[in-house]
């Protein structure tokens, strides 16, 4: 088991270098640098030229990979070009509003969307089932980012119960009852979608094990239907979603991106974005890193809970 | 007595079973949502493609400023955008592009995904060692942040899109080809065409191929309604196709601006983006259904 993990974590260090290098090779490909951005557009050709200087952007760049794979080999994550920071307290900022965003609704969507797959999976081809079948269908087809526009619309401007972005209100300060009113609508938005895939998942796997011999056997002993669907069933039945939890992990990063930016919401995801699109080098590194690092746990993390619940998956 | 013989011992040798591809499609008009899907979908090709033949092009860029923010109405049924622009019309062309940029990039990664899978899974050894090495790369690489990349590098416009959602979204079914082609490398009917002499590339593209056709088709159908999802995606950013080109994802991109006010030049888009990838996952969900054989239809 130890061996197993060491081995699967050291499979992983070229893999990142592999995903460090192309994106870092990409960001060089694409017009403009950090010094651009920083500038503005009126800035004269010898500032730009100056700052790029300074910065060290008109190295090769090959120089500048090595110079930043030298701060994360000192185990700092290097400078932010555009705000001349520590890259490591700038993630430290956005990291817990990213967190309660997925965390939230990766633990909303897994109580929904549990007793939502059993009960259409007993109930099979029965009304409610149908009806969940067609929400759930809807479910994953909605484009986040539209479901987000009809949400603003109905709750923010009809309605005006809650804010349309941000984490808080502008000029207020900090309430936690005001915090979680702008929870409530990105919330919604990852958890309906989350909820959709899984319930789905969860009725496909629960089916197949309701046709299998051991719960036909556990029933011709005379166990009730609520024994046999919580202790037997259900238990084998949750395989397929513990990979999707761990496959959602790396949303942490990358998946709510669309969603926190739609919101204003401060999180990894718009970082992502708004680094990305002004070329703030060790910012894009080290969020891909970081998704990386993440991607690999969380499968490493799946397999290892597979053989924790089936003990006849082997793990070599 | 004699009836049941009959129809269990002669029956087959009297005629031969229909071709498989024929059960298929058998099989899958029996599942109503799936037809229901396919037929809205092909309405909507249709109706997008053949376009230009009912609707010259120059009518979607014709600007009407007297009736800007006009809300739906019989002349312009999804009403008029800032410039006065008929949306319904710009819809059509804009469907035209999102839903060529779609299909023409989900073939070429299912292309590539089934070319990779058959190659690592077939041969093996090393080629398997780099092509694993490779899939997981891109399956590690964050999918929005390399299309950001991506569509930053190039100037987007139709190709471009197609390129880069087909270049980096074919590692998932390069996966699962891998997988059917480990499977069927072992078993005695591709060992008997290997002992009577047939070459590598018919033994896989001819007699292994038609196999694991099942996996392909399906994940090659949802990878047309992801890459509806991420063209919008990426234009929501603002780096997919540039106005005045429309596609349904910067029309909707567009519409953010005036939502509150006129809030019906966001829905419509939307809309369709959710009719066409509801419609795409019914029909891949009945594919998926008519292809296994232990599902009885």
């Amino acid at each position: 088991m130890g061996r197993y993990i060491i081995r699967r974590l050291l499979q992983g260090i070229p893999l990142l270098i592999g995903i460090s290098l192309i994106v870092f090779f990409m960001i060089h490909l694409a017009p403009g640098d950090a010094a651009e951005f920083a500038l503005g557009e009126r800035a004269s050709q010898e500032e730009i030229i100056r700052l790029r200087h300074y910065l060290g952007l008109d190295l090769p760049w090959y120089q500048q990979y090595f110079h930043l794979m030298g701060h994360w080999l000192r185990g700092d994550l290097g400078i932010s070009v555009l705000q001349q920071r520590p890259v490591f307290r700038i993630l430290g900022e956005r990291l817990p509003r990213t967190a309660e965003l997925l965390g939230g609704s990766i633990v909303l969507s897994l109580l929904i969307a549990l007793p939502i797959g059993v009960f259409s999976a007993i109930r099979q081809y029965s009304f409610s089932d149908n009806v969940v079948t067609v929400i759930s269908f809807l479910g994953i087809s909605i484009p986040s980012f539209w479901l987000a526009i009809l949400l603003i619309l109905f709750f923010s401007v009809d309605l005006r119960w809650l804010p349309t972005g941000g984490a808080q209100t502008i000029g207020k300060s900090f309430s936690l009852l005001d915090h979680l009113k702008h929870l409530v609508l990105p919330l919604a938005v990852l958890t309906l979608i989350r909820t959709a895939g899984w319930s789905r998942y969860l009725r496909s796997s629960m089916l197949e094990v309701l046709s299998l011999d051991y719960v036909r056997t556990a029933r011709a002993k005379g166990l009730t239907g609520r024994e046999v669907l919580f202790r037997h069933a259900l238990r084998n039945a949750i395989m397929p979603i513990i990979t999707l939890m761990g496959l959602s992990l790396p949303d942490m990063v990358g998946g709510a991106i669309i969603t926190e930016q739609i919101f204003n919401w401060n999180g990894l995801g718009q970082l992502t974005v708004s680094a990305t699109v002004r070329r703030d080098i060790p910012v894009v590194m080290a969020l891909v890193m970081l998704s990386g690092v993440v991607i690999i746990l969380a499968n490493l993390l799946a397999d290892l809970c597979y053989g924790l619940v089936d003990p006849r998956v082997k793990l070599r | 007595m004699a009836q049941v013989i009959e129809s269990i011992g002669i029956a087959p040798l009297a005629q031969e079973a229909p071709a498989r591809r024929f059960v298929i499609v058998r099989r899958l008009l029996r599942h109503r949502l799936a037809v229901s899907g396919l037929i809205i979908l092909l309405a909507l090709v249709g109706i997008c493609f053949t376009a230009p033949l009912w609707l010259p092009y120059t009518e979607t860029l014709k600007q009407v400023r007297s009736d800007t923010f006009a809300s739906p109405s019989g002349s312009a049924i999804f009403g008029r955008d800032e410039f006065g622009r008929n949306a319904f019309f710009r819809a059509v062309y804009g469907g035209r592009n999102s839903l060529e940029i779609s299909l023409l990039s989900a073939l070429i990664a299912t292309a590539i995904g089934t070319a990779v899978g058959m190659l690592a899974g077939y041969f093996g050894g090393w080629i398997d060692g780099v092509a694993d090495r490779l899939i997981e790369l891109f399956l590690t690489l964050p999918f929005l942040l390399l299309l950001i990349l991506a569509a930053a590098i190039t100037r987007p416009s139709v190709t471009s899109i197609i390129l880069i959602l087909g270049l980096f979204n074919w590692a998932v079914l390069a996966r699962i080809v891998r997988g059917e082609f480990i499977a069927a490398r072992n078993r005695d009917y591709t060992q008997a065409a290997e002992l009577i002499g047939c070459p590598w590339w018919r033994i896989a593209t001819r007699h292994i191929l038609p196999n694991a056709m099942a996996p392909i088709i399906v994940s090659g159908t949802l990878l047309f309604a992801t890459n509806l999802t991420a063209e919008a995606a990426i234009s929501f950013l603002g780096l997919g196709i540039q106005p005045p080109t429309p596609s349904w994802g910067n029309m909707l991109t567009n519409a953010q601006d005036y939502v509150i006010s006129s809030p019906f030049l966001a829905i419509f888009p939307g809309l369709l983006i959710l009719i066409t990838v509801l419609c795409v996952n019914l029909l891949g969900d009945g594919l998926r259904d008519a292809f296994d054989p232990k599902l009885r239809l």
